[in-house]
């Protein structure tokens, strides 16, 4: 296990990626500063996407691909890109490397709390190299909603009996038959440069996906300061649930405050020694070792499980922070480069999960809204240069991806199909019904309520989230105090982002067919609320910081 | 061209955050130990075993085994559940043996049901459960509808025995759905042939 052969696909896999995001990125004619990390990142992310995208599409048109077939048509523009980086030394890396980009705070350290920020940083980077490539791929969502597909995509190619034939009196079985194959495409092109299919190889790249968005919020937050560039990118390493769903020491909040009280406690324990002091007479009953003695389970999941909800979170932070740059309200630099990778970054969300669909409605009302709201009195001109943009962005993006959407057109639904739940009868029947659960008093009652009260606990629970949603809440409640000054600039976007795309979720779930128990057993709202996660890191950074502008 | 900071709230709230995140970076440095010690020589199918998943499951593999030594790589077998107490678990053990035994392709009746979610799963068990199956004699499977609907069943299974003649399904696996030993007395027919997969194999 030191070194498989799957390692060294995985690494070569890697290599390609960056060399074709670089050629890219380089093609673009970038005019901004960029550091090398943000580049070397940026450019995996835009390298991951392009073949998924172009290994989804060719597979479709000519189906399974031979190995060599595969690795030819990843390794024809790995190629052009190697070239473009050694042949032609004027290129934009080739600068950065020599110290001319603009500035993270990893390469440029001026006080000690830089210098310690730039290690910490270095670990959190370890952490996550780690943890994405030190566990074959094990888990349900990743093995049979991912990887099958992968499994089948390599042989048999994409709309076969596998995919369509889950429908009619016998047939093949498949779940969720209408994923997109975003997370299985990557998992094919590494297994055409290992020789077989093995879904573990490529999970190491998902290590990219939370990397990236640290970068890109380094990037967005610069130029607030070194300091708080580095704090935002920390909090968004440090969120527990890109690392596992559940603490894997076995313990939940729930189980430590039972272990504490010695019973089943419902409310957290320093709630009881205020209001019920005598509860610490149970304290007497705890005992500490046992904390520590209990077994370290296997990892159960999290953002690097291979799945493709940490993928769907990169991309549309990847599609919101360049395309927001380009916004006249915000305070950013931009570029041509910034709008390709926007562009990009939205065909990858549209690949990864259907989630990445409904996101691209919400970012293209979100953009506009935001225009309009901080155009100040000049709402047509801003129109006049927004929506060209973005209509093209979205258009380019669509054009991407309509291979697969051509294909999933006759793909059965087998699944919650919650789009068609989204009914006004649903609505108006979870509204005006109450559920009655006789097992769990909890899950009783109205399901807004319950999924509003499972919102607020979850988002609260800082084994999973750490502080980053209560402070995203308190951060968003001083803001509304003077919502003109606080909030409509940088701000604006990514915080309509972060609580449309909450609402959105919370309507879906209300109405969705399944007992809400099995949804919360499954890792809902958690691994939902992860797609928002780096949106509210940057959302909360620049309501605290606010724009730099207005201090200059 | 720096912006003016929060207020001194938010810089501890911050910083307690920062001070938290110590619990993952301890979680990695765990698992990063537990790696080294167990699992860092391993191969990764050795890996899979030391998981206890449900997919990892002994039984589970040890059947899995035995059908790659028996059926082709380029067979097409149709799966059926007949009965047992794996309602129980819920445990979706179609789902993980189609994955296993893959390129080996499964089928089953009403797979909409089976390859949809948990909540599906008992309804695709309890359709089986109007099934009358007989023993197999001859070289397709012969099925005797029970449902109080029959003519409707009827209707369906033809198609079944229609579809298993056009695409040349020869094998099938009969299990029982055992929420712990999966597959412990499961069937591997062909042709008539009767093979009691993990034991022994008799003609029927």
């Amino acid at each position: 296990m030191m070194f498989e052969t799957g390692h060294a696909a995985l690494l070569v896999t890697a290599l390609s990626f960056f060399l074709i995001g670089h050629l890219a990125l380089s093609l673009c004619g970038p005019k901004r500063a960029r550091s090398a990390t943000e580049w070397t990142l940026t450019a995996l992310m835009v390298g991951a996407v392009i073949c998924i995208v172009s290994s989804i599409a060719a597979v479709i048109a000519f189906g399974p691909l031979s190995v060599w077939t595969g690795r030819a048509l990843i390794a024809v523009p790995a190629l052009a890109g190697a070239a473009r980086l050694f042949l032609f030394p004027q290129t934009s890396f080739s600068r950065l490397l020599r110290g001319s980009g603009g500035g993270l705070p990893l390469q440029q350290p001026t006080s000690r709390v830089d210098r310690y920020s730039r290690w910490v940083l270095f670990a959190c980077g370890a952490g996550i190299l780690f943890t994405a490539t030190s566990s074959p791929v094990h888990l349900f969502d990743s093995m049979f909603h991912f990887g099958y597909k992968g499994r089948v995509m390599f042989t048999e190619g994409i709309g076969g009996s596998a995919w369509i034939g889950v429908d009619g009196p016998i047939g093949r079985i498949m779940t969720h038959p209408k994923y997109p194959p975003g997370v299985p495409a990557m998992e094919v092109v590494t297994s055409w440069f290992l020789g077989h299919f093995d879904a573990s190889a490529a999970s190491g790249l998902l290590a990219i996906f939370a990397l990236a968005p640290a970068v890109w919020i380094c990037s967005a937050l610069r130029s607030r300061g070194r300091f708080v560039a580095t704090l935002g990118a920390l909090t968004w390493l440090a969120v527990p649930l890109l690392y596992y769903l559940r603490l894997p020491l076995g313990l939940s909040m729930h189980s430590i405050y039972g272990l504490m009280l010695g019973k089943d406690a419902s409310e957290p324990l320093f709630i009881k020694l205020v209001l019920a002091p005598e509860f610490a007479a149970d304290l007497r009953g705890f005992e500490l070792r046992k904390m520590f003695d209990a077994r370290w389970n296997v990892p159960d999941g999290g953002g690097l499980d291979g799945s493709a909800d940490l993928p769907l979170a990169a991309c549309l932070f990847g599609a919101v922070v360049h395309l927001w740059r380009a916004l006249p309200c915000v305070s950013m630099e931009s570029d041509r480069a910034d709008w390709v990778i926007g562009t990009l970054m939205l065909a990858g969300m549209l690949l990864m999960k259907n989630e990445g669909a409904a996101f691209l409605g919400l970012l293209a009302f979100a953009l506009l809204l935001t225009a309009i709201t901080t155009a100040r009195g000049n709402i047509v001109p801003t129109l006049k240069v927004m929506l060209p943009r973005l209509g093209a962005a979205l258009s380019i993006a669509i054009l991407l991806v309509v291979p697969w959407f051509l294909e999933r057109a006759s793909i059965p639904s087998v699944d919650e199909d919650y789009p068609n739940q989204l009914t006004v009868e649903n609505l108006v029947a979870v509204v005006t019904t109450p559920l009655d659960d006789l097992e769990d008093q909890r899950l009783s009652g109205y399901a807004p309520v319950i999924v509003a009260k499972r919102f607020v606990s979850s988002l609260c629970n800082p084994l999973k989230w750490n502080l980053l949603w209560v402070t995203f809440a308190a951060s968003l409640g001083w803001c509304l105090v003077a919502v003109r000054r606080r909030l409509l600039g940088d701000a604006l976007l990514p915080v309509l982002m972060v609580l449309l795309g909450g609402a959105m979720y919370f309507t879906i779930l209300v109405v969705a067919p399944w007992d809400h128990e099995s949804l919360f057993k499954m890792g809902i709202p958690e691994r939902l609320f992860l797609h928002l996660a780096p949106l509210a890191v940057l959302a909360t950074f620049t309501m605290l910081w606010g724009d730099p502008e207005e201090s200059a | 061209m720096k912006s003016q900071g929060p207020p001194r709230f938010f810089v501890y709230l911050l910083s307690a955050g920062l001070l938290m995140s110590l619990v993952p970076f301890a979680n990695v440095w765990q698992e990063f130990l537990r790696w080294f010690d167990e699992r860092a020589s391993l191969t990764e199918a050795e890996q899979l075993r030391t998981y206890r998943t449900q997919w990892t499951n002994s039984s589970l593999t040890n059947f899995v085994d035995r059908i790659c030594e028996f059926v082709p790589e380029d067979a097409k077998i149709l799966l059926t559940p007949v009965g047992g107490d794996g309602l129980l678990g819920n445990v979706r053990w179609h789902v993980f043996l189609n994955e296993a035994i893959y390129p080996r392709q499964i089928f089953v009746r009403r797979p909409q049901l089976a390859s949809g979610t948990a909540m599906n799963f008992i309804p695709w068990v309890e359709y089986h459960q109007t099934l009358d199956l007989v023993e197999p004699k001859g070289p397709y499977l012969p099925v005797t509808p029970v449902d109080p609907n029959p003519g409707r069943v009827n209707q369906e299974e033809e198609l079944v025995q229609q579809f298993l003649r056009d695409q040349k399904i020869e094998w099938e696996i009969r299990y029982f759905l055992d929420s712990r030993e999966p597959f412990s007395g499961a069937l591997l027919l062909k042709y008539g042939n009767v093979f009691r997969v993990g034991l022994v194999a008799d003609d029927v």
